[in-house]
């Protein structure tokens, strides 16, 4: 019998989180197709961001997330424990208060855990405190290279969301995901 | 909403403002309103490149704007901005 392949778990960011609610393919938001493959976790603070203040400004990706999390498709977190001394160095790298917050909860997450971020100080600054953060684009070429997902798939979920990222850092992620590099 | 402020000019920026109006045939109230956007829509491309940089967080741009996270974001697709 086929052993059943364990979702990746993640804790997402606000931006990557937003973007995957903005675009389509094959009729699709991209967020349903990365919860079949991703148990989606968010921290309070990135539920108020994009869900509660999305609702309030009226935007359709808010309603969107909404309906999914209604839904039980994804997880808001409690509120993590603050670790004063961690606190103290993530403010002096230059992180606000959600962005300490995404920290806490993720430090109180299983090791497994990938932290979706599209933040490059945030990015770097849990780099640095030895986690593994990943950039939305990449943990598409993730769902692909653990078989996941199909290349052809990822490949328009990839160019569809380029609207909202720098010429070549897609690019990137296509390149790696054909084998180029 | 629409938010009316009355400031003095230094000497330097009246002249400025003068040949701004003249030059553009515009109101003085319009060349008030281009130099202000030009200066806004000139710290949110700074504060950008910040951003892709990894300077600051997002978060910290938005703060710098006075903006919450969503109006930021709405505002990168607004000006074709880049998240990364």
């Amino acid at each position: 019998m086929k052993k059943r392949k364990r979702k990746i778990l993640t804790l997402f960011d606000s931006g990557a989180l937003i973007t995957s609610a903005k675009f389509r393919v094959r009729d699709r938001l991209i967020i349903d197709y990365v919860v079949d493959c991703c148990r989606v976790n968010l921290s309070p603070e990135v539920k108020h961001e994009t869900i509660d203040m999305g609702l309030l400004f009226g935007y359709q990706d808010a309603q969107d997330l909404a309906n999914r999390l209604d839904k039980g498709i994804f997880l808001v977190l409690n509120t993590a424990v603050r670790d004063d001394a961690l606190e103290s160095i993530l403010t002096n790298l230059g992180l606000e208060y959600a962005d300490c917050a995404i920290v806490h909860t993720y430090k109180s997450m299983s090791s497994q855990t990938k932290l979706i971020t599209d933040d490059h100080r945030l990015f770097i600054s849990t780099t640095r405190l030895g986690f593994s953060p990943i950039f939305f684009p990449d943990l598409i070429l993730m769902l692909v290279n653990k078989e996941w997902m199909k290349a052809a798939l990822a490949t328009e979920i990839l160019e569809a969301m380029q609207p909202r990222y720098a010429k070549g850092f897609i690019d990137l992620t296509l390149k790696r995901l054909k084998g180029v590099i | 909403m629409a938010t009316a402020v009355s400031i003095e000019l230094d000497e330097k920026l009246q002249r400025f403002f003068s040949y701004l109006q003249k030059s553009k045939r515009i109101t003085s109230r319009q060349a008030a309103i281009d130099l202000l956007n030009a200066g806004y829509y000139q710290q949110v491309r700074q504060l950008h490149n910040q951003y892709l940089k990894g300077d600051i967080t997002f978060r910290r741009m938005a703060k710098e704007l006075g903006l919450e996270y969503r109006q930021l974001y709405a505002l990168f697709e607004e000006l074709n901005l880049p998240m990364a």
